[in-house]
């Protein structure tokens, strides 16, 4: 690539955030700060919320929701996926259905979670959860779907045994695959765990947002979009970075079924 | 008595996506001496990789069996190695890996290894490129890592299924005459399966013409120069001859 | 493997099912909590039957019909389904035509669907009220970038094949170059991004009905729980989830047919 034009590029990536902040702020202007505040003063209350103290209980509340929810997403993503995989019994019987019920909108399923959980934590660690274990599973099951079957072949002729063809054949063939999944799973497991706090439960950010909505709050409310949205972003580089690592570099990765 | 004997082989394949059953192979029957070097030619698709993917003891057959040394074939064996007809390197292994693949498996320590798979790289001239990736290389360079993959193992019995299929006339028979003095030099018995007569003729000992689907066995020619063998892109009279009459019997199949 | 797979597939929801009529039965847990299955369902067919929601609740609220939930739900959907269509569809051929300007928004589009974009529905409703406008916002917002992606993706793609080249060599004008290379080369994966925005515009609109709302099927299961009516909100949660899974069905078999055609 010239130089030219990956100058082009970066330039062209600054000017997008540029002309979103002056847009935000024209908008900011016209609607006025009691409904839309503009972005300095979204930040101001963002550094108010931390030094004050009123979001930080909250932030941890998510964060620990979303860092278990996260953990059984992977976990039993990662199990039903390689089980799945590796069996066309299972592959037949569930694959369709479970890509069904992928596409439902699982937030009608939160009274379910609400009456199998406490109301409390446990119900959005499990809500997380089940939101994110879809695409690691899927993306599992389908990295080993498609896997060249020439490569078991090689593994049979030289005798390798279960955990070594595992180990040293198909591990490294799904992988590319299974990390654009873990990804994906981080990032529904956090809007499981969100849409779930702003439905019940009586600490979050999720909470916040409803309760800064019903007293009109608008500058609290975008401080917390904020925050999470900062949040969604730093987890998504740091994914990202281990996708490059992984597979070279991430291409977009929207097509599940 | 012969290293392999194939006797009476069928292979029906049935497929469990509810399409008719094709049947690959009928009744084959041959025996290979230890230490021969046998190619078989025939139409693509009258079943030559499944034959050879049975002896090598990855897929059963329908009826009949594969004795190899003695033994009657039940799985995949140590002294049989096998070159698949498509590309079957790992991706995510540099060559030098790829081809310490087999070794890694086997125990072999990590110094042996290392020595084992650049001598065999040198063998197949891919020096230069042991840190590059399959996608780096090309479709023959990459088939080329998959051969040496399998020789730095030694085995007594080479199965190679159209091995030279990705590569140009030239390197063909680059290639074939390093293949002839590997052999000779690790006294290895070979089947090898072309789709292109002229090579048969010149690298095999016998050659096994194989009729269309269903495959059987058409006729078994001996191919009488005398070794060593100096290739050379046009082939002797008596080959040519040879050639002829095989290229006559093949036609009748492809057409 | 054909039988054994379907006996398998069939004996697994017959298992749930039989679970969740014996459970509350059984008095495992609390009607309020879960009712039998074969209650439930027979509510669904009363509610069906009839029209009407039987619940005090949505009498005084004087939204008692299921008809002025549904047509909001599919009101919101199709609105914020096809602004995310029309509008998506030209943006994703802008992206591929434009290469430049594809590596500029390369790295937004990627983390796009990181953000939990609900957080925003509050700050919507405080900006318009409550009501159908956030919700089919939200619900764009939340399908457009899958059918640009996705478009510019399928259009990339066919550059990558050989065709292109054949049309070209075959002499076609521009027009027939799009028309009999990059429309049927592509439209497999248009399609994908499609039905994703269908799921998606879905999982928005019934998602935002659910948290703040006044009508919606996502608004009557969210005022059942509250109000204890288990039987209407099981009821209504069966046929949002039945009608998602039915629509996406089509919407897969379709799509499997086109990709058919092209792989
Ligand atoms: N796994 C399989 N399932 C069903 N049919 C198969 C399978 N493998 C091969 N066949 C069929 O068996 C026949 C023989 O296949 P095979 O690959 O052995 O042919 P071949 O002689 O190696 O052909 P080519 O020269 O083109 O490589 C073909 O008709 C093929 O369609
Ligand atoms: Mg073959």
């Amino acid at each position: 690539m010239s130089r030219n034009l990956s100058w082009k590029i970066r330039s062209g990536q600054i000017a997008v955030v540029c002309a979103f902040m002056v847009i935000w702020q024209f908008l900011a202007s016209r609607t006025g700060p009691m409904f839309l505040p503009g972005p300095a003063s979204a930040l101001r209350t963002l550094l108010d919320g931390l030094q004050r103290g009123w979001m930080v209980s909250h932030l941890w509340t998510t964060l620990l929701e979303v860092l278990w929810g996260y953990a059984w997403a992977v976990g039993v993503g990662l199990f039903v996926g390689f089980s799945i995989g590796a069996s066309p019994l299972l592959f037949g019987a569930f694959e369709g259905p479970l890509l069904n019920l992928y596409a439902v909108p699982k937030v009608t399923l939160f009274p379910l979670f609400l009456a199998a959980f406490k109301l409390g934590i446990p119900s959005k660690i499990a809500f997380g959860a089940f939101h994110g274990l879809f695409p690691v599973a899927i993306y599992t099951w389908t990295a080993m779907r498609t896997m060249n079957p020439v490569h078991l072949k090689v593994a049979r002729s030289l005798r390798l045994g279960r955990l070594e063809t595992f180990r040293s054949v198909v591990f490294p063939a799904v992988l590319p695959g299974i990390v654009v999944g873990l990804r994906l799973g981080f990032n529904l497991t956090l809007l499981g765990v969100v849409l779930g706090e702003m439905f019940a439960s009586r600490a979050g950010m999720g909470f916040l947002l409803m309760s800064f909505g019903a007293a009109f709050d608008a500058s609290r409310i975008l401080a917390v979009i904020l925050v999470l949205f900062m949040l969604a972003l730093a987890a998504n580089a740091l994914l990202l970075a281990f996708e490059r690592r992984v597979k070279g570099i991430p291409e977009l990765h929207l097509r599940v079924s | 008595m012969p290293i392999i004997e194939v006797r009476s082989l069928s292979k029906v394949y049935r497929p469990n996506t509810g399409a008719p059953p094709v049947e690959a192979l009928r009744d084959v029957s041959f025996s290979v001496e230890a230490g021969e070097f046998v190619a078989i030619v025939g139409p693509s698709g009258c079943g030559k990789s499944t034959l050879l993917e049975i002896i090598a003891g990855l897929q059963s057959p329908t009826a009949g069996e594969v004795v190899v040394l003695g033994k009657p074939v039940q799985g995949p064996r140590t002294e049989v190695g096998i070159v698949f007809q498509e590309d079957s390197t790992f991706p995510w292994l540099s060559t030098l890996e790829n081809v310490k693949f087999g070794l890694k498996a086997r125990g072999v320590p990590p110094a042996v290894q290392e020595t084992l798979a650049k001598e065999v790289i040198q063998l197949v001239g891919l020096q230069g490129f042991e840190h590059h990736y399959p996608r780096e290389l090309s479709g023959g360079m990459r088939q080329r890592v998959a051969i040496a993959r399998t020789l730095v193992l030694r085995p007594q019995i080479l199965l190679m299924d159209e091995p030279f299929g990705a590569l140009d006339a030239q390197t063909r028979i680059v290639l074939g005459n390093e293949l002839l003095r590997i052999w000779q030099e690790i006294q290895a018995t070979i089947l090898f399966v072309t789709h292109d007569l002229l090579e048969a003729l010149r690298l095999a000992d016998r050659v096994i013409l194989m009729t269309r689907r269903p495959g059987q066995i058409k006729r078994i020619v001996e191919t009488a120069a005398p070794r060593p063998r100096e290739q050379t892109p046009v082939a002797s009279a008596k080959t040519a001859e040879l050639a002829n009459m095989l290229w006559e019997e093949l036609r009748q199949e492809v057409v | 493997m054909k039988a054994r797979i379907l006996v398998l597939r069939w004996l697994t929801v017959l298992a749930f099912l039989l679970v969740l009529e014996v459970l509350p039965r059984a008095g495992l847990v609390r009607p309020s909590t879960l009712e039998p299955v074969s209650v439930i369902l027979v509510r669904l067919g009363e509610i069906l039957f009839s029209g009407t929601i039987p619940s005090p609740y949505f009498a005084r609220a004087g939204t008692p019909t299921l008809a002025s939930h549904l047509s909001a739900t599919l009101g919101s959907i199709l609105v914020s389904y096809a602004g995310a269509v029309l509008i998506g569809t030209p943006a994703g051929v802008l992206l591929w035509r434009f290469p430049v300007l594809a590596r500029i928004l390369n790295p937004y589009l990627v983390v796009y669907y990181a953000l939990p974009i609900f957080a925003l529905y509050p700050l919507f409703i405080l900006l318009f009220g409550i009501g159908f406008l956030p919700i089919v916002l939200l619900g764009f917002l939340f399908a457009v970038v899958v059918v640009i992606v996705n478009t510019a993706l399928g259009l990339r793609r066919v550059d990558e094949e050989i065709y292109p080249k054949v049309g070209r060599s075959l002499g076609l004008r521009p027009v027939q170059m799009y028309l009999s290379i990059y429309l049927p080369g592509a439209a497999p994966f248009v399609f994908s991004g499609w039905k994703l925005a269908f799921v998606y515009s879905t999982i928005s609109v019934i998602a935002s009905e659910f948290l703040i709302s006044v009508r919606g099927l996502g608004h009557v299961i969210d005022r059942s729980y509250r109000n204890f009516e288990t039987a209407n909100m099981y009821a209504a949660i069966i046929l949002v989830i039945g009608g998602v899974m039915l629509a996406n069905s089509v919407l897969t078999w379709i799509e499997r047919r086109l990709y058919t055609r092209v792989e």
